[in-house]
């Protein structure tokens, strides 16, 4: 087994708060193996959205805490001066956001924009060049007519093929990793299906390494090798996708896996929901994070905070119950 | 509101505007009660003397008190201020709501008129009423406070636009909110912000088109004391007494400075607010 | 059998060229809940409208208990809140942001002239039915969580005892581990309330746990009509096979295979002659493209507009 392309441990990110001190993410630790599919689950007040922007670099100015190691090729990328890290994204480094109307700039016409995003790691090359890899580019995300449609603005796209465009976009730059934060939740089932498909066959065809994050764990079965449980700022579960979606381990998880709606649902029938609510991050309860909406609590659970134990070669889950 | 008045007593500049303006206020609501002289009580024998124990501010031309004129002065300018920027803004909005809601044709009837009450320059429109009509306080306050409703009915016009979309107007209608609930109680509240911010920067602004039209004799006639006129006295009799200019043209700049600085700091409070809704 | 509730009869609601709603039939009888169901584009948020009169048709008749809506004179205009409310998609948006909850559940009330001192216990009831607490009367719409503000939109549309419900997206932004509680919440309060629901989503696994029947939408049109199980467990018409596929489920073993859809949702502007769903439609033939399949009825008892069902 090869060496992870990205090693995460112990991040901590805390935010200066009105209210206090937000300890938004505490101790994430998690691996990236090369070539594979992560998918992250987190819920919202996950620090999901953290974790990317904490990877980019892209943190707000009221962060009162950034601690922990993010190794890529050995070295810490929190360490890195700012240049470096300017010059890590777009070339290493490529993100599909949520919503791809904000990620595209209006008054730049998608040709533009996919030739310029390529100069970092090819500045020598022309421009012929770069529009020629651009309209390839665009066919191989499905998108018709590609030659024609380089000259046209994003608000001449559907939000469905916006976001073709933003993967054609952060395939061009040949980046190692791909960081897609909730790539679908804006589209409608139909377009989300063929995205997915498409970001399953790109992932089979060209091998790249993938950060997915998602609420959805339907998602992150279609397109995830491995699977990382968030819960409000700490990794409560990890393990491969089909196993651990299987026979989770953690409280969380097999709660989460209940609230999906099966199939042989009707009208009337009454559906789970995890009680409670995700607790303040300004505000930490002592012992485990989950104590308070857990079905399996014993006192001991709010004692001390669980380690996230190793349960196989694999696997692992943060709960001193299993 | 209140909020933002706090936010505006935090900021240096808006605390010093504050305190200008309330200093200001006092000197001219109390100051003729606390002064024994009658603004209009001539006393040619003491005429253009200096500041002294007696005479705060010295007198004018025909010996009459300067303090006491000015904190009359004082009164008609805050007066004129205040009526004027009330009539205008109650008549702006009331217009740029309506244009926002109306049909095009009427639409466009209003930006019409808003655009030929904006194309006058208010000097000259005052001098055509004053021609017409004669000098007097009300028809200051007619001048100004028809040639400021565009100024309001456009910003009202364009937050109702952009109001319109929102999804609590759609919700309050399906509930059975007639429409004069939903402009009274639903959208004037959350259009007042901007507008409010705006009144107060027009103080300033209407103090001056008032003393302007004052100083020219076409505004409040004498021999009520205003600042304009006791400015164009102090002018005409300058080589006689510099006292007179000094302590109006005083009396206007810290006037117009306090509420510059106060509706300054109230745009700065009101601003991120709007915004900072989560 | 009981008489209809709410009679949509070839509504048409036309923006300019475009038609958002065309030609759409639909009853919803008392008691139901209805699942109207279709993506962006499809005129169902435009339907829903027509039923709490947000929007007038062009075309076709709305009627409510057999009275048609176009008729009603203002006040019985304004008697006809009382029997149908509305639940909007986002929660905060839809309440006055210069108003405090307390104020915003005791408006209808007003508007309605109806007794405050009278008919406030009962919206005191309501708010500890969606489970929120008094202290969130005296709060503003920004200071409370979305999902508090979801309970307030809830309990707000419930004041007036309303019979028919327009809930547009109602768990749109919610986690999965909290919808099924407002799921749970809003079939309750169906059964206590005595209400019928027409459920506007394009969530196909909430909507199933709620309606009695689905409706189908495809641009303005109802392209299939008939009971949830009958079209989940075998849908009719292509597009809703499609829908169903495309609704994402927890796959371990990614043991479905999609029916993909190729192609986007067309322009309404420019619509093909022949069906709408021409486009994207893997049995598309020549008779598809030159005629508008009619409204078709079905053995089950479903309604459905294709040339060529799959059933």
């Amino acid at each position: 087994m090869s060496e992870p392309l990205l090693k995460i441990r112990d991040l901590s990110v805390h935010f200066r708060t009105s209210h206090g001190i937000a300890q938004v993410l505490r101790n994430v630790s998690l691996d990236l193996g090369r070539g594979r599919a992560v998918g992250v689950v987190g819920e919202s007040g996950s620090g999901k959205s953290t974790l990317a922007a904490s990877l980019l670099r892209l943190l707000p100015a009221n962060l009162a805490l950034l601690d922990g190691t993010i190794e890529l090729d050995g070295r810490n990328l929190l360490d890195l001066p700012a240049a470096e890290t300017m010059a890590l994204r777009g070339t290493r480094f490529a993100m599909i956001f949520q919503d791809p109307m904000t990620a595209l700039n209006p008054v730049f016409t998608i040709g533009n924009q996919l030739v310029e995003l390529q100069r970092a790691k090819r500045p020598t090359a022309s421009k012929a060049e770069l529009r020629e890899r651009a309209v390839q580019m665009l066919a191989r995300v499905g998108i018709a007519d590609p030659i024609r449609r380089l000259e046209q603005y994003p608000h001449e796209f559907s939000g469905g093929m916006r976001q073709r465009v933003m993967i054609a976009a952060a395939l061009l730059t040949d980046a190692d990793l791909l960081i897609a934060d909730e790539p679908t939740t804006a589209l409608d089932p139909t377009i989300e299906a063929q995205i997915v498909a498409l970001m399953r066959t790109l992932h089979d065809e060209i091998g790249g390494t993938l950060l997915l994050i998602s609420h959805s764990l339907g998602l992150i079965s279609q397109l995830c090798d491995d699977v990382v449980v968030l819960y409000a700022g700490t990794v409560v579960e990890t393990g491969p996708m089909a196993e651990l979606f299987r026979n989770p381990l953690h409280p969380y998880t097999r709660a989460l896996i209940a609230c999906e709606i099966a199939d042989d649902v009707t009208r009337g029938d009454k559906l789970a929901s995890i009680p409670g609510e995700v607790p303040d991050v300004t505000r930490l309860p002592p012992g485990c994070i989950f104590a308070n909406r857990c079905p399996d609590v014993v006192p001991a659970c709010r004692e001390a905070v669980p380690e996230l134990r190793a349960f196989g070669p694999d696997r692992r889950a943060a709960c001193s119950r299993i | 509101m209140r909020d933002a008045v706090i936010a505006v007593w935090r900021s240096p500049t808006g605390r010093i505007g504050l305190v200008l303006v309330v200093l200001v206020a006092l000197f001219s609501l109390a100051g003729p009660f606390v002064i024994p002289f009658e603004p209009n009580k001539l006393d040619v024998l003491h005429r253009f003397a200096g500041p002294t124990a007696l005479h705060w501010m010295g007198t004018d031309n025909l010996g009459r008190d300067l303090a006491v004129r000015m904190a009359v002065g004082g009164q008609i300018a805050l007066g004129v201020a205040l009526s004027t920027i009330g009539l205008s803004l109650v008549g702006g909005t009331l217009l740029g709501i309506a244009a926002a809601y109306a049909p095009a044709q009427i639409e466009r009837a209003i930006l019409v008129v808003f655009d030929v009450l904006s194309a006058f320059p208010p000097l000259i429109f005052a001098l055509a009423i004053v021609a017409l009509l004669g000098p007097g306080l009300d028809k200051v306050i007619f001048i100004l406070a028809v040639t400021m409703v565009p100024h309001f009915g456009r910003i009202a016009r364009a937050q109702t636009l952009s109001l319109k979309q929102a999804p609590f107007l759609d919700a309050t209608r399906v509930l059975g909110a007639s429409a004069a609930r939903l402009v009274l109680v639903h959208v004037v509240p959350n259009i007042m912000g901007p507008l409010v911010v705006l009144a107060s920067m027009d103080i300033p602004v209407v103090i001056t088109l008032e003393a302007g039209l004052s100083f020219l004799g076409i505004g409040v006639p004498p021999p009520r004391a205003s600042w304009g006129g006791l400015l164009h006295d102090g002018y005409t009799n300058l080589t006689q007494s510099p006292w007179p200019v000094t302590f109006a043209g005083l009396m206007l700049m810290l006037a117009t400075l306090g509420f510059t600085l106060f509706g300054e700091a109230l745009r700065d409070a009101i601003d991120p607010k709007l915004r900072a809704s989560p | 059998m009981q008489p209809d509730l709410v009679q949509i009869q070839d509504a048409t609601v036309a923006f300019g060229r475009v038609k958002a709603v065309d030609a759409a039939s639909l009853a919803i009888q008392p008691g139901e809940t209805v699942g109207l169901i279709g993506e962006s584009g499809s005129g169902k948020s435009t339907l829903a409208r027509l039923l709490v009169d947000l929007v007038r048709p062009s075309a076709g008749q709305v009627r409510f208990d057999g009275r048609d809506l176009a008729t009603l004179d203002g006040p019985a205009r304004r008697a006809y809140r009382r029997d149908a409310q509305m639940i909007f998609q986002d929660p905060v948006a839809s309440l006055s942001p210069r108003m405090t909850i307390g104020r915003l559940l005791a408006e209808p009330l007003q508007i309605h002239g109806l007794d405050r001192a009278q008919a406030w216990p009962g919206v005191l009831e309501l708010l500890r039915r969606v489970g929120l607490p008094e202290t969130v009367l005296g709060k503003y719409p920004h200071q409370v969580s979305g999902g508090q503000a979801r309970r307030v939109g809830i309990a707000r549309a419930l004041v007036l005892r309303p019979r028919l419900v327009v809930a547009d997206e109602p768990t749109a932004g919610l986690d999965v581990s909290v919808q099924g509680d407002l799921v749970n919440l809003m079939t309750e309060l169906q059964r206590d309330f005595g209400l019928t629901y027409l459920l506007v989503s394009h969530n196909l696994n909430v909507v199933r746990a709620m309606a009695d029947r689905f409706a189908v939408m495809y641009l303005g049109q109802l392209i299939e009509v008939g009971p949830a199980q009958t079209i989940f467990t075998a849908p009719a018409h292509p597009y809703t096979q499609a829908l169903i596929a495309a609704t994402p489920r927890l796959d371990p073993d990614r043991t479905q295979s999609h029916t993909l859809l190729a192609g986007e949702i067309p322009n309404p502007n420019d619509l093909p002659p022949g069906c709408r769903f021409q486009t994207r439609c893997p049995l598309a033939d020549a008779h598809c493209r030159a005629v508008e399949p009619p409204e078709t009825l079905l053995g089950d008892g479903r309604t459905v507009r294709c040339h060529k069902p799959l059933v």
